[in-house]
């Protein structure tokens, strides 16, 4: 299904588009790491005083000060508070004052689409929300995708008979592959490159937790096609409504839904004729029908396919898709492939 | 007349050697004033306008004639390179390295040094705090600056040139 190498590119753009922001020290330590290790990087790790980590689909490695992959932490190479601050300098441009917003969510995007998680103590403001976050003591650097062609194993499920686009729901846990998969969705949807038969369409993305698109002042960093209109960082339901009364969107595209506004404003897309993609966090459609969100767009029979994916096989392994009844139109076998 | 000579020349270098000790304490003067105007430009470019600090040290930099203005580019240029250091480390950096170019005392440096510790790493309302604080220290001093030019300039600047008449007196 998926190329099991990951893209040749993926080390030019650790190199070149997340290194450059990480403190000088790490910087040359995972410069030193073995290729297959920075070609697979999916995260990098930084906790104050603890080991040097990078997580790769295959599992995670402690890199010791030669950038050697090391299993025992006590010989992982220790993350000073000085370098965490060098990091957050260099990601920020240091000007943390301007990241304010950012801060608040607990992360930020960097060219490239890349999303920085921050954690560390939070700031409460006097009404109890929180107001920014200080001592930043741990950065998670998720190194985005961009996998072109990600989508091609699963385009014929969302394709119905009279060649029009089912209302889909991307069922997955974390860090399957459902947002890398909801992009290529977009940038192939929007160049016409889904079917041979539906020519590009409008598509309006509503990029709520900037991931989707990537985007950096509001300009997408990953390809989401040309017909393709990006809603930054805004709420979900809010922006599906907007698109839709100001860009005239034919494939509404989101990420995780779950909230009851989000119900509605996908009820409210279906009804103005946009077809919905989505993704809901889970590991079965029985599980997430649970949820009252989903359970009653499931008995209104909103989507007409539910996509399950895994890493069974590497990210976006499809292991099985419904209908919208519920009835199972694929089961991937246990054997390989 | 090689005596006639000798005169003038006394009176010339006498003289330029007061206004240049003169000048020490207006160049001071005028770098504490530009440097208190560049910090009120980046309270606005930090509360309105938002601009990370590279590009807003650059900037303010590039409308300050002199070698604050100077300072401020280069400042905002090294933070650019990113090797991570912080501004307080690239300002010291950047006074140890043109020490002998500027008038600034060991005491203003000192605030400039506190000032750029602090700088960037904070959030908004902050930075504007320790802005403000660093400004009124530097506006004590520009005050303190004032008077030395106004009461040591003048001396200076009188004292060489009345040494060099002095000394054509003492000669004939």
């Amino acid at each position: 299904m998926l190329p099991m190498h990951p893209h040749p590119t993926n080390e030019n753009v650790l190199s070149e588009q997340i290194l450059p922001y990480l403190a000088p020290a790490i910087r040359a330590i995972i410069h030193r790491a073995p290729l297959s290790i920075r070609s697979n990087a999916e995260e990098i790790r930084l906790r104050e005083g603890k080991p040097l980590q990078i997580y790769t689909h295959a599992g995670d490695h402690y890199l010791d000060s030669q950038g050697i992959p090391v299993q025992l932490e006590s010989t992982g190479y220790r993350v000073s508070s000085e370098e965490i601050a060098q990091t957050i300098r260099l990601l920020t441009r240091s000007s943390l004052y301007a990241l304010e917003e950012e801060l608040r969510r607990g992360y930020l995007t960097i060219a490239g689409g890349h999303r920085i998680g921050l954690a560390g103590r939070a700031v409460l403001s006097p009404e109890g929300s929180i107001q920014t976050l200080k001592h930043i003591a741990y950065l998670n650097i998720r190194i985005a995708r961009d996998i072109q062609g990600v989508a091609n194993p699963i385009k014929k499920y969302l394709v119905s008979s009279d060649t029009r686009l089912h209302n889909t729901l991307i069922i997955s846990p974390p860090q399957c592959g459902k947002t890398t998969l909801l992009r290529d969705l977009a940038r192939q949807i929007s160049s016409g490159q889904l079917h041979p038969r539906i020519p590009g369409l409008k598509v309006g993305i509503v990029d709520e937790r900037s991931e989707l698109a990537g985007s950096v002042d509001g300009v997408p960093q990953l390809a989401v096609g040309f017909r393709t209109d990006v809603m930054d960082a805004c709420p979900k339901a809010e922006g599906m409504f907007m698109l839709i009364r100001s860009m005239s969107p034919h494939v509404l595209i989101t990420d995780e839904i779950g909230r009851e506004d989000d119900r509605n404003a996908i009820l409210e897309a279906v009804h103005a004729g946009v077809a919905i993609l989505t993704s809901a966090h889970g590991y079965d459609l029985a599980e997430v029908k649970n949820r009252p969100v989903i359970r009653s767009l499931f008995e209104q029979k909103v989507f007409g396919r539910y996509l399950v994916l895994s890493r069974k096989n590497g990210p976006a392994t499809l292991e099985s898709v419904y209908d919208k009844e519920g009835v199972s139109l694929f089961q991937r076998g246990d054997g390989p492939g | 007349m090689i005596k006639m000579m000798g005169a003038v020349l006394l009176v010339i270098s006498t003289t330029g050697f007061g206004l240049w000790k003169a000048n020490f304490y207006a160049a001071r003067n005028k770098e504490l004033e530009d440097l208190i105007s560049a910090l009120q430009l980046l309270e606005t470019e930090i509360s309105y306008s938002v601009t990370p600090l590279p590009d807003a040290l650059h900037r303010i930099g590039s409308r300050l004639a002199g070698r604050m203005g100077v300072f401020l580019q280069n400042a905002g240029d090294e933070l650019l390179q990113g090797d991570g250091r912080s501004a307080g480390q690239i300002f010291s950096d950047q006074l140890e390295r043109s020490r002998t170019m500027i008038h600034l005392r060991e005491q203003d440096l000192e605030i400039l040094r506190t000032f750029g510790h602090t700088l960037g790493s904070s959030d908004r309302s902050d930075q504007l705090k320790h802005i403000r604080l660093a400004n009124s220290r530097l506006m004590a001093e520009a005050q303190n600056a004032r008077d030395e030019k106004e009461r040591l300039g003048k001396m200076w600047r009188y004292l060489g040139a009345l040494t060099g008449l002095a000394g054509v007196i003492i000669i004939y």
